[in-house]
């Protein structure tokens, strides 16, 4: 098992290292100068070489790749172009809503969707069945931004429930009791992004139980004399939960496209925005870090859903 | 008093077709099939795939709830109605009646080591709460189906099929059942291990004073294991006698066809022995033939008997040998 940790973390290095170098590759493929971006269409030419010096742009390709890698290893991952200031700090300050947003999304997914996929599993080709499916086609074939400005529209303009744009402080975010009470202003982002990842789990929940409720050893469970309740949640939910959970350890990833739509629309100072804001500036630094720690992510989740399965899956042995 | 008594057992599965106007078609999987067990005794089901045993073996234990008939289960000086049965005498009923699946590969939970799969039952059925008793009566088990206390911890994939049935076996012992019903136990094991697991469930059946209902579509198996033989056709029984009886003097066209497809050992008798050959297929069980239900295929059937309108009822031939046909 550790050695299995170890081996999995060994090939991430070898894989940001690419990444490193294919985001390095694309970034300075771009179009544009990000010392013209900063200073504008009527920018002092003077102004804009210094500026280029100031930022190393006016060096070789290669001694800026060098020099990128260095302050990575060092951690600070490099000034930032746009607000003049270490990278970590800018993502420091803004990954805490990010995040917030992005559990609590999947969170409300999960929540919902596996009792609900059980049911309709449970009680196949019955109405409820139906409207659960119905349901998840919906929440499925809606697109987060559409159902993000009908829920300000509705609920926070028309109604006047809550806040149109979440005001909570970062740091009350991650506190113990700030965690749940800053839900109040962010419901609807939470929603808007939740929505659609609940569908897909929900769907998925149901197929995969309709498929181990067919099984004989849930018959041999039932004959075994166990209450209902004991074979649904003990014998197939936990053989059902084996590709789902492989479904959620992937939107964790995927939720970083949902949170860069939620967030605009919804005016969340977060990593989605400043992804954006990033690339549209041209501020390498920054989109450089933030898409090595997306990859980072990426191997890191893949590695946790791969520990899971050894959990829920005995017949899973990580070598 | 019997063990087990079934009567009239029906149950039909819809088939449904169509999507504005529905077409409701039934299969007629099990079609008012009676029959008695005795305590410690064994019968066979015989009849080949698709007549309805499974069904038969399912829904007599309410696996299935069947569509109209009684299944009475005497026990402890009761006599408990299993289809009416309320949640106290159903325990009873899952303590006495077990079964033990045709495929043990998939009727293992993939996910619990053997201990508990076999443990399970008794903690749930109230038998042995404390862990560490009902890990002893596990280890009993085990030892009972010939495995042992290192296979304890393990999971189902890490044996072989014939041990898995043993599991599966030793699992259905575990509550001290009356009856266990076999459903075509040895089909997915190689022959060399089916022998075993034969001579296993005999040699249990005298230690635990237990009675079989032995489903099988392999004769020579059923003929080795049971006292009494029914033989099924498109979800009826056709002929019940003793086991001998069956094979001595079968009388329903049907069993004698079964019988002579039947491979003798000695080649002494090679070539010497008529084989029936039956014509065309079993019939859609969705529309089986009206009257007697093989008369499509029967090669007796004579022209001034009903077979073809009139279904045969079960007649007592002889002594104990029942069947169903217009020729006796």
């Amino acid at each position: 098992m550790r050695e299995y940790i170890v081996k999995k973390l060994a090939i991430a290095v070898i894989v940001l290292i690419g990444v490193y170098t294919i985001t390095f590759v694309l970034t300075f493929m771009m179009p544009g100068d990000p010392a013209r971006v900063s200073m504008g269409q009527f920018g002092n030419p003077e102004t804009v070489k210094l500026i280029r010096q100031r930022w190393g742009l006016d060096r070789p390709r290669y001694v800026q790749y060098i020099k990128y890698a260095g302050s990575f290893l060092k951690g600070e991952m490099g000034m930032s172009f746009r607000y003049d200031r270490p990278v970590l700090d800018v993502i420091k300050y803004r990954f805490p809503r990010s995040a917030y947003l992005g559990l609590w999304g999947i969170l409300f997914s999960i929540v919902l969707s596996i009792p609900l996929g059980i049911v309709a599993a449970c009680k196949q080709n019955t109405p409820l069945d139906n409207a659960a499916v119905l349901f998840s086609q919906i929440g499925r074939s809606l697109p987060s931004f559409w159902l993000g400005m009908m829920l300000i529209a509705m609920v926070a303009v028309g109604l006047g429930w809550v806040k149109v744009v979440p005001e909570v402080e970062p740091g009350r975010l991650w506190s113990f009791s700030g965690f749940f009470t800053s839900l109040d202003d962010y419901i609807l982002p939470v929603i808007t992004l939740g929505t659609g990842l609940m569908a897909t789990t929900t769907r998925m929940t149901r197929s995969s139980m309709l498929e181990v409720i067919r099984e004989d050893y849930i018959t041999l469970a039932r004959a075994k004399g166990l209450p209902e309740r004991v074979v649904i949640l003990k014998h197939a939910l936990r053989n059902a939960l084996i590709p789902v959970v492989t479904l959620i350890g992937m939107q964790f990833l995927l939720i970083v496209g949902g949170v860069i739509i939620t967030e605009t629309v919804f005016g969340i100072n977060g990593i989605g925005r400043l992804y954006v804001t990033s690339i549209q500036m041209r501020d390498y630094p920054v989109v450089i870090a933030l898409t090595l720690i997306y990859a980072f992510g990426v191997v890191l989740i893949n590695l946790l859903v791969d520990l899971t399965y050894g959990w829920i899956d005995p017949r899973v042995r990580l070598r | 008093m019997a063990l087990l008594e079934v009567s009239d057992l029906r149950k039909y599965f819809v088939v449904e077709k169509g999507i504005v106007r529905k077409n409701r078609n039934y299969v007629k999987a099990v079609d008012g099939v009676s029959f008695t067990l005795d305590k410690n005794q064994t019968l066979g089901i015989v009849g080949e795939s698709g007549c309805g045993k499974t069904t038969l073996g399912k829904t007599v234990l309410r696996l299935l709830e069947p569509d109209s008939g009684v299944i009475t289960l005497n026990v402890n000086g009761r006599s408990i109605n299993v289809l009416d049965a309320d949640e106290e005498e159903m325990r009873l009923v899952r303590k006495k009646m077990q079964m033990v699946f045709q495929d043990p590969q998939s009727s293992l939970n993939p996910r619990m080591p053997v201990k508990s799969i076999i443990g399970e039952p008794l903690k749930i059925l109230k038998i042995a709460e404390d862990p560490e008793e009902r890990e002893g009566i596990v280890l009993n088990l085990l030892t009972d189906v010939g495995l042992g206390k290192e296979h304890m911890e393990r999971y189902p994939h890490e044996f072989s099929s014939g041990q898995r049935q043993r599991i599966g076996i030793a699992r259905a012992l575990a509550v001290g059942p009356d009856l266990i019903i076999l459903d075509e136990p040895t089909s997915s094991v190689d022959v060399s291990v089916q022998a075993q697991v034969l001579n296993l469930l005999k040699r249990l059946q005298e230690t635990w004073n237990m009675a079989y209902l032995f489903i099988s579509h392999d004769l020579g198996v059923v003929y080795h294991m049971s006292d009494r033989i029914a033989v099924m056709y498109l979800g009826k029984i056709v002929e019940v006698a003793d086991a001998d009886r069956i094979f001595d003097n079968p009388l329903h066209p049907y069993t004698r066809a079964l019988l002579s497809a039947l491979p003798f050992p000695d080649p002494e008798f090679r070539g010497k022995k008529k084989r029936i050959l039956l014509e065309g297929t079993v019939p859609d069980p969705i529309n089986p033939p009206p009257g007697c239900r093989f008369h499509t295929r029967c090669f007796e059937r004579k022209a001034n008997r009903p077979c073809k309108r009139e279904e045969p009822g079960m007649r007592e031939v002889e002594k104990k040998h029942l069947v169903a046909c217009h020729n006796y």
